[in-house]
């Protein structure tokens, strides 16, 4: 069953890039072949809700981490293969026939261009036999439990092949026409589809060499996923794009399963919402995620509303756009789905009183479910002193606003509790707004 | 010194911009001349600032509406005869006779085809200026403007003068010969060139008057009158000239009442009705017709509008600034004493409900004490106008109602008096049934 999220999610998380400062998948994109890239985009387009698959992707990028190898196959190996495979025209095949002179003699003039990416086409798929042969030698000692199946599979597929004449003719500066013909029918007829399996499983190996580098490169920690239970534990996470980040820890669990935050407009907010965001994603795909440590209880899904932006070609208004997206979610957590749902400022698009109620009426309806959990921030600091009346199982955070003289200072540090903190209208009195008004020549 | 009114202003407003989807420019733009288009573009640029300048112009496009009149010259003849008067080149006689020879000769040597164009061009402008010089001294009877009249007069002294009105009777009764050319080619573009150049500018004036004349009168514009006396500003049953069947509404700001507070939700038509204002205030400064059934004011020195800042929130702290910076600017200019009408929508809208709510309020108080500016402020926080209208004089409190019809927000686009008290937002989650469904007694 595939994890429930949607546009709106992936676009407040920045999960792919549109020109915005580095997107999580640009972050992770550094993959040696473009096979590579696809199975990553992929995997970034649906991230697991089960328990299995994620300790099983997470326990092989683990392991590759840990034997830190470096990519066993060179780039331009694929780009010749993939060409090569591509065409099955069977006009195309080599054959025997041709060993004239004529032939000879257009092969050393490199005249027949057909026959020359043929041929290199096959010398790449030599190669990468060669260097995977290695590789399973390699790996077989001391593979984790978890790589044993697509290792096994890729054993499999390899004893079709001809190990000892494949490594002898992969030392041979030029292969002779009858080896070329031999070849050429055995791998792009006889044996194609066995060899594009191997592609597949390489690409796949490709990006579990390039998480596991990316994430040692990055700090990033793996992540324990349990299997029921209701635990969101993360140690010391921090946003990977932004520089120097400070580190924040969030603890959750069933008799605290709503985060109530409240802080000034720039004291980091919407980061925090965000990395929380990035960080459970990548749990659940089975990727190293940026923090110390991670325990975490599958979820079946994540919804965040960071920057809900007017639905102006849809009539709605902001408001109304932002209910009938919390009514989405609510639908979903109605059917027992256990999800993550983080709201920047419930119904900013209203007036303060409905803004007031609205918060409290749904916080409340969030904090009564046991399916999942919630990350609510405000400003209507009132808002949170009711709901704290009301509902045992809210924790109340906030990142503070330290003023040094007339300047606000920010650590991103969560602290426990609510604040008052706002900034707006410091800026407006920094500004001297009113005063510039108070000293005009006004009459009355 | 000139009206004062920013870009921002200008694209809130949309005024400018031929090709600018519904620009007030484009709905205006029926010149028949290039000439005139280019003039209409600069009177956009350049709106007046003096009673006396206003009224004047006013009232002679009133005369142009009222009267139906239209240009009696295409923009083809137009361009001929400019093209033709542009290319003045001769000194004297001597010079002019040698041009027009050369291109005789040029021509039966069957080298150019110059000489026969020459000859249209001189029988062109010939007939275009009889066909003006009837259309003018027609006007001349008419009830024009004085000041206007002085200005068709002059012109029209020129185009009855004798040497031309020999020329009008040639150029109508067959093809002009040889020595014609010379004569009339020396005439048009040497003896009386200054003057035509004059009548020219004076075209294309009539061409700008008259098809905002007509277009005043077909959809039913009305002419503003502007006075010294007071500092007011009066408009009844204006409407946003776009809008198919808009809904005509009507503000009315003084020295003692000079804040229109603006309440009401986001879709109510707020922005529409604060946009159709600044239009109707910005034509009313160009002397131009406005959609409206009537309109006094006291000319402004400029205005600011805040109205399409975007609504994008991801934009966040910056756009906060940015909004903060611009509301700087037009303090400054309101503290040292300029009259203007500030025109803002939202104000604060890329902060907090709570920010947003105490920048309103203070920032409102503060404006308000400047009595001779205009200042219309909208929110849909309604909980700010609530404390002005306990604390402030100098008020008037307006709102766009909203009613609620099977469950959806409706609205009337007719300004009330008062500040809403619509509390949907509270309605719409229960009947979206939010909380029941999270709680899955619902799905």
């Amino acid at each position: 069953m595939a994890f429930l999220i949607d546009k709106q999610t992936l676009a407040d998380l920045q999960v792919f890039g549109t020109g915005r400062p580095q997107s999580v998948f640009d972050r992770f994109n550094r993959t040696h072949t473009r096979g590579g890239t696809e199975v990553l985009e992929a995997m970034f387009k649906q991230p697991f809700s089960d328990l299995a698959s994620i300790s099983r992707r997470s326990g092989i990028i683990r392991y590759f981490q840990q034997r830190d190898m470096p990519f066993p196959f060179q780039s331009e190996w694929f780009d010749a293969i993939e060409h090569f495979l591509a065409n099955r025209d069977a006009r195309t095949q080599l054959s025997a026939m041709d060993s004239t002179m004529l032939q000879k003699l257009k092969s050393y003039t490199a005249a027949d261009t057909d026959y020359q990416q043929i041929a290199h086409g096959i010398r790449a798929c030599i190669a990468l036999l060669d260097a995977l042969y290695n590789f399973v030698d390699a790996v077989a000692e001391d593979a984790e439990p978890a790589y044993w199946n697509d290792l096994q599979r890729i054993q499999q597929l390899l004893e079709k092949f001809n190990r000892s004449s494949i490594v002898e003719d992969n030392r041979k500066r030029k292969l002779v026409h009858e080896r070329n013909v031999h070849y050429d029918r055995l791998f792009r007829f006889q044996l194609h589809e066995q060899l594009q399996q191997l592609l597949a499983m390489i690409y796949h190996l490709d990006v579990y060499i390039t998480v596991a580098k990316v994430g040692k490169t990055q700090r990033f920690a793996f992540a324990t996923a349990l299997d029921g239970g209701n635990t969101l534990s993360i140690i010391d996470m921090f946003h990977p794009a932004v520089d120097a980040a400070v580190p924040n820890t969030v603890t959750m669990d069933a008799s605290h399963n709503v985060l109530l935050l409240t802080g000034a407009n720039m004291a980091g907010k919407s980061t925090l919402m965000k990395t929380l965001g990035i960080t459970v994603f990548l749990a659940h795909m089975g990727f190293p995620v940026p923090a110390s440590d991670m325990t975490f209880s599958v979820l079946d899904g994540m919804f965040t509303t960071i920057n809900l932006a007017d639905d102006i070609s849809m009539g709605y208004s902001h408001f109304y756009a932002e209910v009938l997206r919390i009514k989405t979610v609510a639908q979903y957590l109605g059917k027992g789905k256990r999800l993550l749902v983080v709201v920047d400022e419930l119904f900013r698009g209203t007036n303060v009183k409905d803004a007031y109620d609205g918060t409290i009426a749904v916080t409340e309806a969030f904090a009564s479910t046991n399916t999942g959990f919630f990350v609510v921030s405000t400003h209507i600091i009132e808002a949170g002193a009711v709901l704290g009346e009301r509902c045992q199982n809210i924790v109340f955070k906030y990142l503070p606003t330290e003023m040094h003289g007339e300047r606000p200072h920010y650590t991103y540090r969560l602290k426990e509790g609510i604040t008052a903190d706002r900034h707006g209208m410091m800026i407006v009195k920094n500004e001297g707004i009113i005063a510039i008004l108070e000293s005009g020549k006004h009459e009355g | 010194m000139a009206f004062e009114a920013d870009k921002q202003t200008l694209d809130d407003l949309n005024l400018l911009g031929k090709f600018k989807h519904q620009s007030i420019f484009s709905l205006l733009n029926q010149t028949r001349t290039r000439g005139g288009e280019r003039l209409l573009e600069s009177m956009f640029r350049k709106p007046l600032t003096t009673v006396e300048e206003i009224n004047n112009r006013s009232a002679v496009i009133a005369f142009f509406s009222k009267e139906e009149v239209t240009l009696p010259i295409s923009s083809e003849q137009h361009d001929q005869v400019t093209d033709y008067l542009h290319r003045a080149t001769k000194h004297n006689l001597l010079t002019s006779f040698l041009y027009v020879a050369g291109k005789k000769i040029g021509q039966s040597l069957g080298t150019g085809l110059g000489y026969e164009a020459l000859q249209a061009d001189v029988e062109a402008t010939l007939r275009y200026l009889h066909v003006l010089s009837s259309f003018i001294s027609a006007l001349l009877k008419r009830d024009v403007p004085q000041d206007f009249w002085q200005q068709l007069k002059e012109a029209d002294t020129v185009l009855q003068s004798e040497a031309l009105k020999i020329g009008y009777k040639k150029a109508h009764a067959r093809r002009l010969g040889f020595a014609e050319i010379v004569r009339f080619d020396r005439l048009l573009q040497l003896i009386y060139g200054n003057q035509l150049a004059k009548l020219i500018d004076l075209v294309l004036q009539l061409d700008v008057y008259c098809a905002v004349g007509n277009i005043a009168a077909q959809r039913g514009f009305a002419f503003a009158s502007a006075s010294t006396d007071i500092a007011n500003l009066d408009v009844d049953g204006f409407y946003h000239p776009w809008i198919t069947d808009a809904i005509a509404n009507a503000v009315s700001l003084d020295r003692e009442s000079n804040v229109l507070f603006l309440t009401g939700a986001n879709m109510a038509g707020k922005s529409t009705l604060m946009k159709a204002f600044g239009v109707v205030v910005y034509l009313a400064h160009m002397g131009f017709p406005v959609p409206a059934a009537r309109m006094r004011f006291t000319p402004f020195d400029g205005m600011y509008t805040s109205i399409n800042v975007s609504d994008n929130l991801n934009l966040g702290y910056s756009h906060f600034y940015a909004e903060v910076l611009r509301v700087k600017h037009v303090a400054q200019e309101v503290a040292a004493g300029k009259r203007l009408l500030v025109v803002f929508d939202e104000l604060f809208k890329g902060t907090n409900v709570k920010d947003a709510y105490d920048a309103t309020v203070a920032v409102t108080r503060a404006f308000s004490r400047y009595r001779r500016c205009c200042f219309i402020i909208s929110t849909h926080i309604t909980e700010a106008g609530q404390v002005l209208q306990q604390s402030e004089a100098g008020f008037r409190f307006a709102y766009m109602p909203t009613y609620m019809e099977d469950g959806k927000p409706k609205y009337t686009y007719l300004l009330q008096r008062g500040i809403s008290d619509d509390r949907h937002g509270m309605i719409i989650i229960n009947n979206e049934k939010i909380v029941e469904i999270i709680q899955g007694m619902l799905i």
